[in-house]
């Protein structure tokens, strides 16, 4: 950009009177001309729509060769301006008419034009016009206009300056009057009227002189003015290069950072676009938005396939035609639930799993729906279901040979001898006795063994329907520890009970809960083989009823506790490894929770956390 | 040598007593503990000398696994039985490589003990005699190893 241009434009400038004013103080000068030629440049060219340029970038083209053309004008517009406001001043009215028109008539309208002019301000010029108005007014006062057909036929006019006679009553003044008259009138004879010509070109001369002088006059006010005018034009031009100045400076420094940033945030907008549709179409999960009718208003790819449809049919359709509820905005309980049935067009249907959402968006409210076909995943969940029912009973069988063939091995070498004994009995002379009996021991022993394993296996693997009622667990421990006091005073073992007194009751079996603190006093007294201080307390929460049952015995190591409730771990020599399975299942059965904290040497507890009978549907949940 | 000496480790003591009545009964030299630490304590000793170990391997306080290497490791003269009431194949394997000469199942088949004993008889005397087979003949022939 050429700020020369700019400066050129403003300092451009014309006299009133019609000359170029040129300012060369080292200002490069060129013609309006040159300048239109110049704006027509800032348009777009064909080398800007081939490099396809931003459409702000071109509208700023635009913008710029418009408001070069507009500069023109206001700098044109000025120059009339400035001619039109000297004419008004008067100066150029007469340097119009006084070439072509006779003396007097320039006479007549200096006089007018600088009336006119009475209202310039500086007082020298205006004390100085006002005398040569007062001047010229004396002669028009006494213009006389003289006219007469001649021979020809022609009418002469001829302009006279008269004298006006004040009115007086001597003698003298009116012979004076006489020859006035005789003025005014028309002369009788040629000589008379020729005399009078003669006359009134005297005057006319005395008129010459007094135009010169007003000539002077109008001239040092012509040069007065245009010097101000010459000011004013200046003082215009810095304006307007100011303001063109601040024009660019805010061009360049609010404009231009402001269309770039426009520019960015359109692009990143776009980008944001594309980047959340890429997600949504490439999500494998079906997505579906609709309005406040229920009719579907977006559908991403999957969703549109896993519906059977095209992403053109499903938009405007109501979504409840695929979907089991009546509307995306209505919660529905089974919407997360096993029963969710999705409806494909051609009728089948498929398990689904949709997690539902709404957003406001630029005022519209949209209901949104995340669609997943889980058919795959509960095929996946019942195949799991399955293996690890196998796995389970696999370890289970596995364990329960052994537990099994180790007595049948102590069976098996006992009944071989024993029909070895009884062989020698057969042959020889020793009478059976006291050795058969100590080889049948053991086999019955053996056997009782094996009968315990398979009914704590059996006890385990198909525990009974619990017998559900309102039951107080302070009873059931009272209850049964009556019976068992006899043996834990034999066993040395001591006994502190701490209840709660406002305990609330558990919906529970009776026999399975007592069952589970059997288990785990029989596990603490166990832990405890010489004796040692068993406390069993209970407790309340918010909504929980907690029992705790506590030793002072060996304590179980980490790697043993996180074994504790698998079936057939056990510690103990002679255990089945199936009590605090059991305990397990039924503390689960009945809805709650088993902890267990233990400290070598120190003791081990065991807490049991139950809901509390107060929530019926509990009664429910367990039937 | 016809009469070896044999160390009986089991945690099950009523098994354990009637291995040890039959085997006295067959006239072996027979000692019998139910722990093994027991038994690692009466070989470290060297009051006794044992010809055959035959141990369980599901005990208390150290697993059979870790005795039978223990022991391979200390004393390689003596041979090891292993009997289990579960030994699948997974078992036998791991006891035969941690170097026992035969993996039998409860309830023992006491020809098949008597057997191995009679091989490690027999091995004592004429080192050379099984050397040829391998590992895997081994397993599937009876699931012993001399």
């Amino acid at each position: 950009m050429n700020f020369n241009v700019f400066f050129t434009l403003i300092l451009f400038n014309k006299r009133v009177d019609g000359s170029i004013l040129r300012y060369n103080s080292g200002f490069v000068t060129v013609s309006p001309l040159t300048v239109t030629v110049k704006a027509s440049s800032f348009l777009p060219d064909k080398r800007d729509w081939r490099a396809r340029r931003s459409t702000s970038r071109m509208t700023a083209r635009y913008i710029l060769a418009l408001s070069f053309i507009a500069l023109l004008s206001i700098a044109d517009y000025l120059l009339i301006e400035t001619r039109r406001a000297a004419n008004e001043a008067g100066v150029p009215v007469m340097l119009a008419i006084g070439r072509e028109t006779t003396l007097l008539e320039r006479i007549a309208g200096l006089t007018q034009s600088l009336v006119l002019a009475d209202d310039i301000s500086r007082p020298e010029i205006r004390e100085r016009m006002s005398a040569a108005i007062a001047e010229a007014e004396t002669v028009r006062a006494n213009l006389v206009t003289l006219s007469r057909t001649d021979d020809r036929g022609k009418v002469a006019k001829v302009f006279g300056l008269g004298v006006r006679i004040p009115p007086v009553d001597d003698i003298r003044i009116k012979e004076y009057l006489k020859a006035t008259r005789e003025f005014t009138t028309l002369p009788r004879s040629q000589t008379a009227f020729e005399s009078n010509i003669t006359a009134a070109f005297r005057n006319a001369a005395v008129c010459e002189r007094l135009t010169n002088k007003l000539d002077r006059v109008a001239s040092d006010y012509r040069t007065a003015r245009t010097r101000d005018v010459t000011q004013l034009q200046l003082l215009l031009g810095w304006a307007l290069v100011t303001m063109i100045a601040v024009l660019i400076g805010t061009s360049l420094l609010v404009f231009r950072p402001m269309t770039r940033r426009i520019q960015q945030e359109v692009a990143a907008l776009e980008a944001s676009e594309a980047y959340s549709r890429a997600i949504i179409e490439t999500a494998k999960d079906g997505i579906i938005a609709t309005d406040t009718d229920g009719h579907i208003d977006l559908i991403n790819p999957s969703a549109a396939r896993m519906f059977g449809l095209t992403i053109e049919r499903a938009l405007g359709q109501a979504a409840n035609e695929m979907l089991p509820w009546p509307s995306l905005a209505v919660p529905c309980e089974d919407a997360a639930g096993a029963g969710a049935q999705g409806r494909r067009t051609d009728g089948s249907t498929f398990p689904l799993d949709l997690t539902r959402a709404q957003a406001r968006v630029a005022g519209k409210l949209l209901y949104i729906g995340i669609v997943r076909d889980i058919t795959e995943r509960r095929r996946l969940e019942e195949e799991k279901l399955r293996a690890e029912r196998l796995a389970t009973v696999g370890a289970m069988s596995a364990a329960l040979v052994h537990e099994i063939r180790n007595p049948l091995g102590s069976i098996k070498l006992n009944l071989q001898l024993l029909s070895e004994e009884v062989e020698e009995c057969r042959t020889g002379s020793t009478p059976p006795g006291e050795a058969l009996e100590q080889l049948l021991r053991p086999i019955s022993s053996e056997l009782d063994r094996i009968r315990a394993v398979t009914d704590n296996y059996l006890q385990f693997a198909r525990l009974p329907h619990a017998q559900c009622d309102e039951v107080s667990l302070n009873d059931i421990l009272l209850k049964g520890l009556a019976f068992m006091k006899p043996l834990l005073e034999q066993l040395k073992v001591r006994l502190t009970l701490s209840l709660d007194a406002a305990l609330p009751k558990v919906f529970g079996d009776v026999e399975q809960l007592w069952q589970v603190f059997l288990n785990l006093i029989r596990n603490a007294v166990d832990a405890m083989p010489g004796g040692g201080d068993l406390s069993i307390g209970t407790s309340h929460t918010r909504n929980e009823v907690e029992v705790s049952v506590t030793d002072s015995g060996t304590g179980i190591s980490d790697e043993k506790q996180a074994l504790l409730f698998k079936p057939f771990f056990t510690t103990k020599n002679s255990g089945t490894g199936l009590g605090l399975a059991l305990v397990r299942q039924i503390v689960q059965e009945h809805a709650g929770r088993i902890s267990c904290r233990s400290t070598l040497g120190r003791g081990t507890s065991f807490f049991i956390a139950l809901p509390q009978a107060v929530n019926h549907s509990f009664s429910h949940a367990l039937a | 040598m016809t009469s070896p000496t044999i160390l009986l480790v089991d945690d099950d003591v009523e098994f354990l007593g009637a291995l040890e009545k039959m085997l006295r009964k067959r006239g072996y030299k027979v000692t019998a503990t139910a722990w093994p630490t027991d038994a690692v304590q009466k070989i470290g000793e060297g009051k006794e000398h044992f010809d055959i170990v035959i141990s369980d391997i599901r005990m208390p306080a150290i697993s059979g696994f870790t005795f039978i290497r223990a022991l391979r490791e200390s004393n390689p003269d003596i041979a090891v039985i292993v009997l289990s009431a579960f030994a699948n194949s997974a078992v036998r394997e791991s006891a035969l490589n941690d170097g026992a000469i035969a993996c039998l199942e409860k309830p023992v088949d006491m020809r098949l003990l008597f057997e191995a004993i009679t091989r490690v008889t027999r091995k004592v005397d004429k080192p050379r005699a099984y050397g040829g087979k391998t590992k895997l003949n081994l397993i599937e022939g009876g699931c012993d190893r001399i």
